[in-house]
C-alpha cells in the first residue's frame, strides 16, 4: 500500500470513528445511567437526520444551523422517551425491567422505523444533503473538510460533555447515579428525573451523529437498528461505563473499517463484530472495563 | 294439539323457506351486480395490473411511473382504445398500481390480489429484478401474460415460464451502447468499476468489466459494495490507488451513488472519464455543475419519429422529463410491447395475447426492432447520454456522440 494512501486511510478511520463515537457516548451514558440497553438510539440518529434534511430541503439553510435548532427537540424527545416509556418500568424487580426495557426500545425501534418509512411514502426513501466544502490538500494527501468539520465538531461535543459532567451540579449527579444509584438518592439525587435528563443528553448526541450521517452520506428509515448494534459493539469493546473506552472503541471501529474497506469492501460492515469477538477474547471486560 | 303443531311448525319451515329464499335472493341481489360488474368491465376495457415501489429503498426510482401509465393510456383512450381485431371493437385500457413497498413477498401478495380480486388480463412488472422474480410465480399460478420492464437478470429465467418476457437485454449487456463511446480513445488504458450489490447490479458492472477488457482496458478494480454503505472513503482510496482513467459506479438507489461520488471528489478521485449507471434528476441535482461530462444512459436518444413524440408527450403531460428517471424510456417502451401484443393477439385471451407477447417484432424509434430471445430475453439496451449544464446530452448515434461528448478529465 502507498504510504499516502496508508495516511488517508488512518485519518478517514479516524474522523470516521470520531463520529461512531459520538453516538456510542449517547448510548453508554443512557445505560450506564439508567440500566436501560435503549435499542431506539438509533432511531433518533435517524429521525434527527430525517428531521434535518426536510428543514433543509423545505428552508434551504446549512444543516450545521439546523442541528442546532433540532438539538432541544431531540433532548425533549428523549427525555420524554423515558419518562413516558420507561419510568413505569421502574419499580418492576430488575430481571424482568431489563427485559421489558429491551423489548420497550425495540418496540419503539420498530414502530418509528415503521412511522419514518410511511412517511417517505412517495419520496425518494433515503435522505441526503447536498453539502460540499473545498477539500483541503496537503501534498497528496487529500483531507476531507466536511469530516474535519464534523470532527471538530465532534470534539467539542466531547470536551462539552466533560466540562458538564465534571463541574456542573447535574453532571456530578449524573456520574453519582451512573456509579451508585442508591447512595445518590440518599444523598438526595432526583434518580428518577437524572435518568430523563441521561435519555435528554443522550438523544441529543446520537441526533447530532444523525445530522453528520445524514450530510455526509444519507439517511434512511431502516438505518436505526443496525447502527445502534454498531454503537453496541463500542461501548462493550471500550468497557462499559468507560468513556475513554468508547472513544477507544469508536476509533478502532473507524479505522478497522477502513483498512478492511480498502481491500474488501463487502467486509467493511462486519469488522465491527469481529473486532468485539477478539477484544472480548483477549479482554471480556473490554478494554477499560473493570 | 297435534295439528297445531304440525301447522306450527309449518309455519315455521314456511318462515324458514321464506327466510332462506330471501337471503338466496338479497344475497344474489348483491352478488350479481358484482359478478355482471366485474364481466363488464372484462368485457369493456383491457386491465393491466402491477406494482410499484412507493414505499422502501426502491421508492425514488418509480416516482412519476404510475401517472405516466395512466398519461398513456389516456392518450391511447383519446384515440378509442386498443383495437382488438377478433371482437371487432376498441377497448380502452386501465392501469392497476399498488404499492409493493420495495418488499418481493408483498410483491407477490399484490399480484395475486390483482388476479384474483381485480382479475386484471395483464400483469405489467415492478421496478427491479429482485421483486419481479417474486411477482413471477403469479403468472404461471394464474396463467396471465406477465411484461416484465426492469427486470433482465438471469435468476428471472432460471424456472421455465411461458408467461413471462422482458423487454431487456440481459444485465451483462447494459453498456454495451455505452463503452464502445470510448473506443480508439488513445489516452484510456486502465478501468475500476464499483457496483452495489444487488441482483442487477453484479451482473451490470462484470458485464461492463468485460466490455472494457475487450476493448483493450485493464480492470485495475472491480468489486462490489454492500447495499448499506455509506463511507466510501476505503474504496475511493482503493480506486485513487490504480489511479484509472476510466471509473464507472452502477446501482439502482441514488443516494448510494451520490455519497459515492461526494466522496470521490472529496479525496481527489479524478478519472478521465466518469460513468454513472442510472443517473436521474437526483444525481444531477445533488452534483450540481461538478456532475457536468460524467456519461450515464437513457432508454431513448433524440429524434422526432412518432413515438419519440409519444415519449415526450407522456413525459410533459406527468410533468418530467424523459431522462429525468433513467427508467422512464423503459416503462414506455412496455406500454408499446402491451399494445403491440395485444393488436396482434386482437383478443383478451390470454393465450392468444400470450404467444403475441413471444411473438412481437415491434420496430420503434424508427431503427430499433423488438424481438424476444428463446429464454424471453428481450433487445432493450440504454443508450449512451452526457449530463451538461443541469439537462441530458444524447450521445446517439455513436459517431455523433464521440464527436459530441467532452471528457471529464478530472475536473468536478
Amino acid at each position: 500500500m502507498d504510504l499516502t494512501i496508508g495516511v488517508q486511510l488512518a485519518i478517514n478511520g479516524i474522523l470516521l470513528g470520531g463520529v461512531y463515537a459520538l453516538a456510542a457516548f449517547g448510548l453508554s451514558l443512557i445505560f450506564g445511567v439508567s440500566g436501560v440497553l435503549n435499542l431506539a438510539h438509533g432511531e433518533f440518529l435517524m429521525a434527527a437526520g430525517l428531521v434535518v434534511w426536510w428543514l433543509w430541503d423545505k428552508l434551504g439553510l446549512n444543516p450545521f444551523l439546523l442541528m442546532a435548532a433540532v438539538s432541544p427537540l431531540a433532548f425533549a424527545a428523549g427525555y420524554l422517551f423515558e419518562k413516558t416509556l420507561i419510568k413505569p418500568l421502574a419499580q418492576r424487580k430488575e430481571h424482568v425491567r431489563l427485559a421489558s426495557a429491551v423489548l420497550v426500545t425495540l418496540g419503539a425501534a420498530l414502530i418509528m422505523e415503521d412511522v419514518a418509512d410511511y412517511l417517505s411514502l412517495g419520496t425518494q426513501y433515503e435522505k441526503s444533503v447536498d453539502l460540499f466544502l473545498p477539500t483541503l490538500v496537503l501534498g497528496k494527501v487529500y483531507l476531507p473538510s466536511l469530516k474535519l468539520v464534523m470532527f471538530g465538531l465532534v470534539l467539542a461535543l466531547i470536551v462539552a460533555l466533560f466540562l458538564f459532567l465534571k463541574h456542573t451540579y447535574l453532571g456530578l449527579a449524573v456520574q453519582a447515579v451512573t456509579q451508585n444509584r442508591r447512595g445518590a438518592l440518599l444523598n438526595g439525587v432526583n434518580t428518577q428525573r437524572i435518568n430523563a435528563i441521561a435519555f435528554g443528553i443522550g438523544t441529543v448526541l446520537a441526533a447530532t451523529a444523525g445530522v453528520f450521517e445524514v450530510v455526509h452520506s444519507y439517511v434512511s428509515p431502516n438505518i436505526g437498528l443496525p447502527l445502534t448494534l454498531k454503537y453496541l459493539c463500542i461501548i462493550v469493546m471500550g468497557g462499559l461505563g468507560s468513556f475513554l473506552g468508547v472513544a477507544l472503541g469508536g476509533v478502532i471501529i473507524g479505522l478497522g473499517e477502513s483498512v478492511v474497506g480498502f481491500y474488501q469492501p463487502a467486509w467493511g460492515q462486519t469488522v465491527a463484530f469481529l473486532l468485539l469477538v477478539a477484544i472480548l477474547l483477549i479482554r471480556p471486560k473490554g478494554l477499560f472495563g473493570r | 294439539m297435534g295439528t297445531e303443531h304440525s301447522h306450527d311448525h309449518g309455519c315455521l319451515q314456511l318462515g324458514r323457506r321464506h327466510f332462506l329464499t330471501l337471503a338466496a335472493a338479497t344475497a344474489g341481489l348483491v352478488i350479481l351486480p358484482l359478478g355482471l360488474g366485474r364481466a363488464r368491465a372484462a368485457g369493456n376495457e383491457i386491465l393491466v395490473g402491477g406494482t410499484l415501489a412507493q414505499s422502501g429503498p426502491l421508492s425514488g426510482a418509480t416516482t412519476p411511473m404510475k401517472a405516466l401509465a395512466e398519461a398513456w393510456a389516456k392518450r391511447v383512450n383519446d384515440g378509442g382504445g386498443i383495437l382488438l381485431s377478433k371482437l371487432g371493437k376498441k377497448l380502452p385500457i386501465r392501469f392497476i398500481f399498488y404499492d409493493d413497498q420495495t418488499s418481493p413477498p408483498e410483491a407477490l401478495k399484490l399480484y395475486e390480489r390483482l388476479a384474483t380480486v381485480d382479475k386484471v388480463d395483464l400483469f405489467i412488472g415492478p421496478y427491479s429484478s429482485f421483486l419481479t422474480n417474486a411477482a413471477l410465480q403469479a403468472s404461471l399460478t394464474h396463467k396471465i401474460p406477465f411484461f416484465m420492464v426492469e427486470a433482465n437478470d438471469d435468476v428471472l429465467f432460471e424456472k421455465p415460464n411461458p408467461w413471462r418476457v422482458t423487454g431487456l437485454a440481459p444485465a451483462a449487456t447494459e453498456y454495451t451502447r455505452t463503452v464502445p463511446l470510448f473506443e480508439g480513445r488513445g489516452d484510456l488504458k486502465t478501468v475500476a468499476l464499483l457496483g452495489r450489490e444487488n441482483l442487477h447490479e453484479r451482473q451490470s458492472v462484470e458485464g461492463a468489466a468485460q466490455a472494457f477488457s475487450k476493448m483493450g482496458l485493464k480492470v485495475v478494480y472491480n468489486s462490489l459494495a454492500p447495499a448499506d454503505t455509506k463511507d466510501f472513503s476505503s474504496i475511493v482510496l482503493a480506486m485513487k490507488q490504480e489511479s484509472p482513467d476510466v471509473v464507472l459506479v452502477e446501482a439502482l438507489v441514488p443516494p448510494w451513488m451520490i455519497a459515492f461520488l461526494k466522496q470521490a471528489r472529496e479525496l481527489g478521485l479524478n478519472p478521465k472519464e466518469l460513468i454513472v449507471g442510472h443517473a436521474g434528476l437526483p444525481v444531477m441535482r445533488a452534483m450540481g455543475a461538478s456532475g457536468d461530462h460524467t456519461v450515464a444512459f437513457t432508454y431513448y436518444f433524440d429524434g422526432d419519429t412518432p413515438d419519440h413524440q409519444e415519449l415526450y408527450a407522456i413525459s410533459k403531460a406527468v410533468g418530467v422529463e424523459p431522462w429525468s428517471y433513467t427508467e422512464i424510456g423503459l416503462r414506455y417502451r412496455a406500454f408499446r410491447r402491451i399494445k403491440d401484443a395485444l393488436e396482434r393477439a386482437g383478443t383478451l385471451d390470454a393465450e392468444a395475447v400470450r404467444e403475441a407477447m413471444w411473438s412481437t417484432d415491434l420496430h420503434l424509434y424508427g431503427e430499433e426492432v423488438i424481438k424476444h430471445d428463446a429464454r424471453g430475453y428481450g433487445t432493450d439496451i440504454p443508450y449512451p447520454v452526457e449530463i451538461r449544464g443541469g439537462v441530458i446530452q444524447s450521445l446517439w448515434p455513436l459517431a455523433k456522440g464521440r464527436s459530441a461528448h467532452v471528457p471529464k478529465n478530472g475536473k468536478w
